[in-house]
């Protein structure tokens, strides 16, 4: 990955958020923001709580003592 | 007014809530309607439109970030912009966001079609101090770019001759190459990239630089995400938790647990007694229902506060950065770092880790993080350690059960490599990139209404699986199998339960567990780890003392473990925590592992587990005794 696109991706792997990655490489916020979320797209990036997607609320797919599950 | 002299296609397009569709109510006014969208059942709001000369067809598409389409809205936009009938697409900009805004753009402009830029939001950035010049604006792209009021309608005369001199000249973005005809799905990621650069380019010359300004998140994740000083903080919050979780529970689940063993089992005799019950009825109902469900009950206060704990973990923003704590642990050991979100749900609960796995993007990293789900500790088997921790461990009931919590990321990690180094050798570990939020304080009235969400939600769910369970439990309970004893009329250890159970129990002796209680009540686990707790209690409620004596659950069980690990009950007690911890998955977890997996896969691994929690249950018992 090359340019500004992968310079914000290394941002985000040394666990940066994009608007700190923004702050890092002197770009704007909404740039990095977009990186970001194009990368989602690409499947390059995993969003904080993507995980827990599949807890719907009042799914039942989760035990009852789930914290996580809505 | 000049008779028009041709007709022409324009497509609207633009990011959600940027003002398109107000725009689009602007210009079309009453002359608008809804249509399909071909070979699909969105609608797009088409109307038409005098520009100068020209009687043009608008077509507001769906607001979309970007033409990689996640959705049907966004693929019939994707469409529409890659159809050859459209003459010109309208882009509208937001000025409070304008390289997102840049981002669709310069994807309209590969697509190959005409573009004029409408600038919006020009005031909100004007008073965020953001807001680009339109002028030099228009200069660094090569296209029209008209400065447009949403709300009042102004300029929108100047976007009608921009428009109308475009469908006439086609200006074309300057620095995007239209893409050809044969291009490849596979140069996508590279085209992206060749966008990005070039947004960064225009913003540069359209944009003023913003002061870097250090935030109060900065300075946190310099400490939190820190290499060394990241996993000792997290430690802390987890140890500070159950702590917490220990310390002001204990005293509530005490009283809850009074309240079912007094009042209501007095109670729930007494109405038996008055309308002169059978004995079989008595026995269900106070050694089945009301210990099993008891059990649930005088858990509400542990959950509440659990629920408190990660509800505020989660919302603040900090178990994303666990994430990226662990994701460098994992993968300075070899296995793969984005395996750490699922894995981090299922210490909430299993079944839902497993689906999560499919943010995984290959079918084997999603294997082996699916057969090492089952050995991080969900919220379920809290319950047991908490019982047993404060039975052996008072004193210390919130570090024991923080330890518990690191014996399980200990077996994770340990399985982890052994499978890698097995039977998933060819699995490529690759890092966790995440877009981690900023850190934020959780909103008291959400946390609380959250609260009170999950807590009903876990009565319901827990009490429900608990009084199937008790009332299977119950009639295995009630069928005798030696002693020549009438249905319904057995002593527990003359039944299927009892018998089967004490069968069983003599294979806990290395752990110093053979008894048929817990052996009956492990078993019971096997369906729902919330049943475990009940199981036991309904197991040692059914029993009669002989003396009158009415002694605690906890008491019962020490004084079981005292004579099963002949003097050892602590190291005992650490070894059934150890093996409720690992032993075997919960019905849910198998079928839905299975499910996933296949079930060879799923016994496998189920039998892997069991084996080495069996292991190390019995070297925790067998070296424990011994110091």
């Amino acid at each position: 990955m090359s340019g500004v696109f992968g310079a914000v991706m290394e941002r985000l792997a040394a666990g940066e958020s994009p608007r700190a990655a923004a702050r890092t490489l002197g770009i704007p916020a909404d740039l990095a923001e977009t990186v970001a979320a194009e990368a989602e797209r690409f499947g390059l990036v995993i969003r904080a709580g993507a995980a827990c997607g599949t807890c719907t609320p009042g799914a039942a797919s989760a035990c009852a003592g789930c914290p996580f599950a809505r | 007014m000049t008779a028009p002299t041709r007709t022409a296609s324009v497509l609207l397009v633009g990011n959600p809530n940027v003002g398109k569709s107000t725009l689009f109510n602007h210009l079309t006014g009453a002359r608008q309607r809804v249509v399909n969208a071909p070979g699909t059942t969105i609608g797009l709001a088409e109307g038409t439109w005098r520009a100068g000369a020209v009687d043009v067809t608008l077509i507001d598409l769906p607001g979309t970030y970007s033409l990689i389409a996640r959705s049907p809205d966004e693929q019939v936009a994707a469409d529409a912009i890659a159809a050859e009938e459209h003459d010109l697409a309208v882009v509208v900009l937001d000025a409070t966001a304008l390289s997102r805004s840049l981002y669709i753009l310069g994807q309209v402009a590969r697509a190959g079609r005409p573009v004029v830029a409408a600038l919006t939001m020009t005031d909100l950035a004007a008073a965020r101090g953001l807001c680009p010049d339109a002028e030099a604006l228009a200069e660094a792209l090569g296209v029209p770019v008209v400065e447009l009021n949403g709300r009042t309608g102004a300029g929108a005369a100047t976007l009608s001759g921009a428009v109308e001199e475009a469908l006439r000249t086609c200006p074309r973005v300057d620095g995007i190459v239209p893409r050809p005809p044969d291009h490849q799905l596979g140069d996508e990621l590279a085209h992206a990239q060749q966008l990005f650069d070039w947004i960064e380019s225009v913003a540069d010359r359209t944009l003023a630089a913003e002061e870097p300004r250090e935030t109060l998140s900065d300075r946190l994740d310099r400490v939190l995400l820190n290499p060394w000083a990241g996993v000792p903080a997290f430690l802390a919050v987890v140890w500070t938790v159950f702590q917490l979780t220990t310390s002001v529970a204990a005293p509530l689940m005490d009283a809850a647990a009074a309240l079912v063993d007094g009042p209501v089992t007095g109670g729930v005799t007494a109405v038996l007694g008055s309308v002169g019950a059978p004995a079989w009825l008595e026995s269900f109902a106070i050694g089945g229902l009301v210990a099993g469900v008891g059990a649930v009950v005088s858990f509400i206060p542990l959950m509440a506060i659990m629920f408190a704990c990660v509800t505020v973990l989660e919302s603040s923003g900090y178990l994303a950065r666990v994430a990226i704590v662990a994701d460098r642990a994992m993968r300075a050991i070899g296995l793969d770092g984005r395996a750490m979100l699922p894995l981090i749900v299922g210490f909430g609960c299993n079944v839902p880790a497993l689906s999560a796995t499919a943010v995984l993007p290959h079918a084997r990293q999603r294997l082996l993080t699916g057969l090492m789900v089952p050995l991080t500790s969900c919220t379920a088997r809290l319950t047991v350690y908490l019982l047993l921790a404060q039975t052996f461990f008072p004193a210390h009931a919130g570090t024991v059960v923080f330890a518990m919590y690191l014996v399980s990321i200990a077996l994770v990690v340990l399985f982890g490599l052994l499978a890698r180094r097995t039977a998933l050798r060819d699995v490529r570990p690759e890092p966790l990139v995440i877009a981690l939020p900023d850190y934020q304080l959780p909103h008291l009235r959400t946390l609380a209404l959250g609260v009170w969400a999950r807590v009903v939600s876990f009565v319901r769910k827990a009490g429900t699986v608990i009084m199937i369970a008790v009332a299977l439990l119950w009639v295995l309970q009630a069928i005798p199998v030696r002693g020549g004893h009438d249905l319904a009329d057995v002593p527990v250890e003359d039944s299927v339960y009892g018998v089967t159970a004490s069968a069983l129990a003599p294979t806990l002796a290395p752990m110093g567990l053979d008894d048929w209680h817990i052996a009956a009540s492990l078993v019971s686990g096997v369906a729902a780890k919330e049943v475990t707790v009940g199981a036991l209690a309904q197991s040692y409620a059914l029993e009669d003392p002989g003396d009158g004596s009415t002694a605690t659950l906890a008491a019962q069980v020490r004084a079981t473990v005292e004579q099963t690990s002949g003097g050892s009950p602590g190291a005992a007690g650490l070894a059934f925590m150890v093996f409720v911890l690992g032993y075997l998955p919960c019905m849910a977890t198998l079928a839905e592992q299975r499910r996933l997996y296949g079930w060879r896969w799923t016994a496998g691994a189920a039998g892997a587990q069991l084996a080495l929690t069996y292991a190390l249950a019995t070297l925790v018992f067998q070296v424990g005794r011994l110091l």
